[in-house]
């Protein structure tokens, strides 16, 4: 703004000056040539001492151009000719007569005559200042014989000139003033339209800093802004998301922690106060001690895992394995498990297929949803595994006939510490982390998991993992 | 947000101002300039007394008849005029001296002299000797007469010449010439043009004749005869009727001249008559009726006046006339008990020291112009310097408009002297006149320095005039006209009567 402030003022400036400059520069030009003329013409005269041929002369060039004044010094600057009458017999010098003495062929300049008619003030032709007389003077130098025998002066009225030059000013000056305020204006909404959304981000960032990530920018049109705004909407919300699932990470966690210490506490400070102690009691509760230990342990390791998923700091040893031979190996390890529940556990290769996996961990997660399907299923239930290729991916079915997930919360069912009864779920001795792991060791080997499931009827987990033929094409 | 709108209002604002004091500049006019006039160099204290005119040169046409007698042969010479010598007698002499130039031929005998010139409001007469009409023939005297007319009316203020020969005007073909108020082209033209006008005067064909006549009236101020050129005209021989007729109408050029007969009265008792005496000479009778006692009475013009001006009307036209007699009902008009003519002849000698010349005065008017006031004076008087400045200063000490603006009365005394040199009229003024003038105003010193520069001007010598008090040269009379330079007229200061700026 304040650069084109200035750069306003200094256009206006010149173009005023050189406006001025073109008008006064013609008309000086013309006079100058008038006063050189006349003053060839006169030289002759003024030697002789002929004041009625050179008066008779200067006046009718006074009168031929625009009611102009003549003045014939002689060597003395004596006013010998005056067209006006009043100056004759007096001293006259101006700085532009003086440059004539000096040497000078001719000079001129202009003067704000004013209202005491004289020649005191030189004024420049571009001032502001209220001129009421401007007056060009131009000097020439009379020469005889190349000798100078005095000074012809004319005077031109160039006031008209000037106030036309004065207006263009006024007019100059009132559009630069016009423009400069519109250029203000506008610049004042850019830079509204500019400093608003940073400002409201910045608003928010502070906000965000202060704990609050719940704050939310307006996003309005579709320019960098708005794209940088809807990255920060979307950056906070999922802030807030991850904010909120560490709360209950923390809470659930803390919770899943605290459980077993109660429990051990409350076993322990039973065997404390018993007196006398009684041995079958006793190794009873330590039974339980220890198994809220083992508990404990399998906790921590649960976590453990997360903190490692998370972090990045699991190392994965990829190599090609065949995930139809080590699906029917975890149901060959969970056989004698579903026999003892009473479930019957079958397994359907429907196509052998090679995937590019860590086996130990692709090992862990079939079996965990294996696992699980058995414990979620009642007596004379069924839990049928199955793996075949859909595409470019191999899929593994778990469908089991148990109590299924409620349709609220199967989007939660691979949420840490997520429980949908649990009571049961710490019955059956898990953990709450078993999905969780799950989904994140499959996401990091390039797959996924979903599940189906209908309340009272059963669930359908559907592992796909990329087949390594595939992979490698791809 | 504030903070910075307020800088750049602020950076606006002395933009503006930067811009502003870069476009203005207004400062006033230098006084190193002031210093910086030339100064004249310095002149030695020289007091110069009485009026003096250096001798001077002045370029003349002279014509001469050409050898073919025909036409005319011009010569432009430098003529030296010594100190007391006008240019009028400097070129009739020179003209009547051979020329050099061989198709110049020179028709006057070598005797012919100039016995006299009068100058007198644009009206030269010349008086040649008798030995000009010792010429072969009445052609070659109108080519030396017309030789004369044209060389004069050459010369600058001359308006008309009117040539005498032994004192008496010429006649041509039977017919006076009159005054030459144009130059003339080809002798044989013009006396052909005179043979033809007197043959149609005699067959009684021709309805008139005009000539330029120089009529002589008496000044409002009782003391001067000044002419007047008019074109007159006449059918027959009587010459006289037509100037008295003339005269009658009054004079129309000179604002200080009065009429000296009534218009429209018949005051002639007969015919003017035309004697010659004993001696040969030729006498012009006027008898006029006892009306013209009663006008004189009526008019308070004196008798001298009226005599004055009919001898010097008449004898400076009618050819070869020697002098008039006045009479009423017959018997000669007296000037006075103590001063009469013998015989009541009057001769042009008489009156010659009676003609007197208008100079031209400018005087200050309120207005702080100035304006031409015509004053009789005589012809000394209207070719001094000193005279003028005389006459100027009669109007000092007035209140009255127009007025020479020296607020205590100034005589001639006050102009200790004049020096005229190389068109320069150096003019030396009392200590009186300058002490009188040092408190005058600015509008008043530039009346009163002007009003003498004009008249001064109005000499032909004189083209600029430079002021010293007893012959030191001062700076100004109260502080505003600078007296070290020699002054040129101011024409635009002059109004006219009505107040109008001359030009």
């Amino acid at each position: 703004m304040l650069i084109i402030a200035v750069a306003f003022a200094v256009i206006g400036f010149s173009l005023i000056q050189l406006v001025g400059e073109y008008l006064f520069t013609q008309r000086s030009r013309d006079d100058q040539r008038i006063a050189d003329t006349l003053a060839e013409q006169l030289s002759g005269y003024l030697v002789a001492f002929d004041a009625q041929s050179m008066y008779a002369l200067a006046r009718d060039t006074a009168e031929a151009e625009n009611q102009g004044r003549v003045l014939v010094l002689d060597a003395n600057c004596v006013v010998q000719v005056d067209t006006g009458s009043r100056l004759n017999g007096t001293r006259f010098i101006t700085r532009e007569i003086g440059s004539v003495l000096a040497g000078e062929r001719s000079d001129y300049g202009y003067y704000d005559m004013g209202g005491a008619g004289a020649f005191w003030v030189r004024a420049a032709l571009t001032t502001f200042s209220n001129v009421s007389a401007m007056t060009g003077f131009y000097a020439s130098g009379i020469y005889e014989d190349g000798a100078l025998v005095g000074v012809l002066v004319y005077i031109s009225h160039v006031q008209e000139i000037y106030e036309s030059l004065h207006d263009i000013q006024l007019r100059i000056l009132f559009w630069l003033l016009l423009v400069a305020a519109l250029v203000f204006v506008i610049n004042l909404f850019i830079t509204r339209a500019f400093t608003r959304p940073i400002g409201e981000l910045n608003a928010g960032i502070a906000q965000m800093s202060r704990g609050d990530l719940s704050v939310r920018v307006n996003v309005r049109g579709k320019n960098e802004f708005a794209q940088l705004a809807a990255a920060f909407n979307s950056m906070s919300e999922r802030l807030e998301k991850l904010d909120k699932a560490r709360s209950q990470f923390v809470s659930n966690a803390s919770h899943e922690l605290k459980t077993p210490l109660s429990t051990m506490k409350i076993l322990i400070e039973s065997l404390v106060y018993q007196d006398p102690p009684d041995p079958e009691m006793t190794k009873e509760f330590l039974g339980d001690v220890n198994k809220e230990i083992d508990r404990l342990n399998r906790i921590v390791s649960d976590l453990l895992t997360l903190v490692n998923i998370d972090s990045g700091t699991m190392k994965l040893k990829l190599t090609p394995l065949n995930i139809s031979d080590l699906l029917q190996e975890q149901v060959k390890r969970l056989s004698p498990l579903a026999r003892e529940n009473g479930i019957e556990l079958d397994c359907t290769v429907k196509d052998s297929l090679e995937v590019m996996g860590d086996p130990l961990k692709l090992q862990q997660v079939i079996y965990n949803v294996i696992d699980n399907a058995i414990k979620y299923t009642g007596r004379g239930g069924e839990v049928r595994c199955s793996v075949a290729r859909a595409g470019r991916k191999a899929v593994i079915r778990v469908a089991d006939t148990g109590v299924g997930i409620p349709a609220e919360d199967l989007p939660h069912i691979f949420d840490r510490f997520y429980r949908v009864d649990k009571a049961r779920s710490r019955e059956t001795g898990g953990t709450g982390l078993g999905l969780s792991i799950v989904k994140q060791t499959l996401q990091m080997l390039g797959g996924d998991i979903e599940a189906q499931s209908e309340f009272g009827k059963g669930s359908t987990f559907t592992i796909t993992m990329p087949i390594a033929s595939t992979r490698a094409e791809e | 947000m504030n903070r910075l709108l307020r800088l750049a209002a602020l950076l606006v604002a002395v933009a503006l101002c930067a811009g502003g004091c870069m476009l203005r500049e207004q400062e006033p006019a230098d006084d190193a300039f002031v210093a910086a006039l030339p100064q004249p160099s310095e002149e030695p204290q020289e007091l110069f007394l009485g009026e003096n005119t250096s001798a001077r040169s002045s370029s003349v046409t002279l014509y001469y008849a050409a050898a073919d007698g025909v036409n005319f042969s011009t010569v432009t010479r430098s003529l030296r005029v010594e100190n007391g010598e006008s240019l009028l007698d400097a070129a009739v002499d020179a003209l009547l001296r051979p020329s050099s130039d061989r198709d110049a031929a020179y028709f006057a005998t070598r005797d012919t002299q100039l016995l006299s010139t009068e100058y007198a409001c644009g009206t030269a007469t010349v008086n040649l000797s008798i030995d000009a009409l010792s010429a072969q023939s009445e052609q070659e005297l109108l080519a030396l007469v017309v030789s004369v007319g044209n060389t004069l009316l050459g010369i600058e203020g001359v308006e008309a010449v009117n040539v005498l020969v032994g004192g008496q005007c010429v006649r041509f073909s039977g017919l006076p010439f009159g005054a030459q108020a144009e130059p003339v082209g080809s002798i044989a033209a013009a006396y052909a043009q005179l043979q033809t006008e007197q043959e149609q005067l005699r067959a009684g064909t021709s309805s008139g004749v005009s000539r330029w006549a120089l009529l002589y009236f008496p000044t409002n101020d009782g003391r001067w005869l000044v002419p007047e050129r008019r074109r007159i005209s006449f059918s027959g021989t009587d010459f006289a009727t037509g100037l008295l007729e003339a005269l009658g109408k009054g004079p129309r050029e000179n604002d200080c001249a009065i009429p000296v007969l009534p218009e429209g009265v018949e005051l002639l008792n007969g015919a003017p008559t035309v004697s010659t005496l004993s001696s040969g000479e030729h006498l012009l009778t006027l008898n006029f009726s006892s009306t013209l006692t009663n006008y004189l009475a009526f008019s308070g013009l004196s008798v001298w006046e009226l005599l004055g001006s009919l001898s010097l009307t008449c004898l400076s036209f009618m050819p070869e006339m020697d002098a008039v007699r006045v009479e009423i009902n017959g018997t000669p008009i007296e000037i006075s008990e103590d001063s009469r003519f013998p015989d009541g002849l009057i001769r042009r000698d008489d009156f010659s020291g009676r003609i007197g010349s208008v100079a031209t005065l400018y005087l200050a008017c309120d207005d702080g112009m100035l304006t031409p006031v015509r004053r009789a004076v005589s012809k000394r008087s209207a070719l001094s310097a000193r005279s003028l400045l005389a006459e100027l200063f009669r109007y000092a000490d007035s209140e009255e408009s127009p007025r020479f603006p020296v607020p205590e009365p100034m005589y001639e005394d006050d102009v200790l002297g004049v020096q005229i040199t190389g068109h320069i009229a150096r003019v030396d003024l009392s200590a009186n006149f300058y002490r009188a003038c040092q408190n005058l105003s600015e509008q008043d010193e530039r009346s009163a320095v002007y009003a003498m520069v004009n008249t001064l001007c109005a000499l032909r010598d004189v083209r600029a005039v430079r002021f010293f008090v007893e012959g030191v040269a001062a700076e100004t009379l109260s502080g505003n006209i600078y007296l070290r330079s020699p002054l040129l007229p101011n024409p635009g200061i002059v109004a006219d009567r009505a107040g109008n700026p001359e030009g």
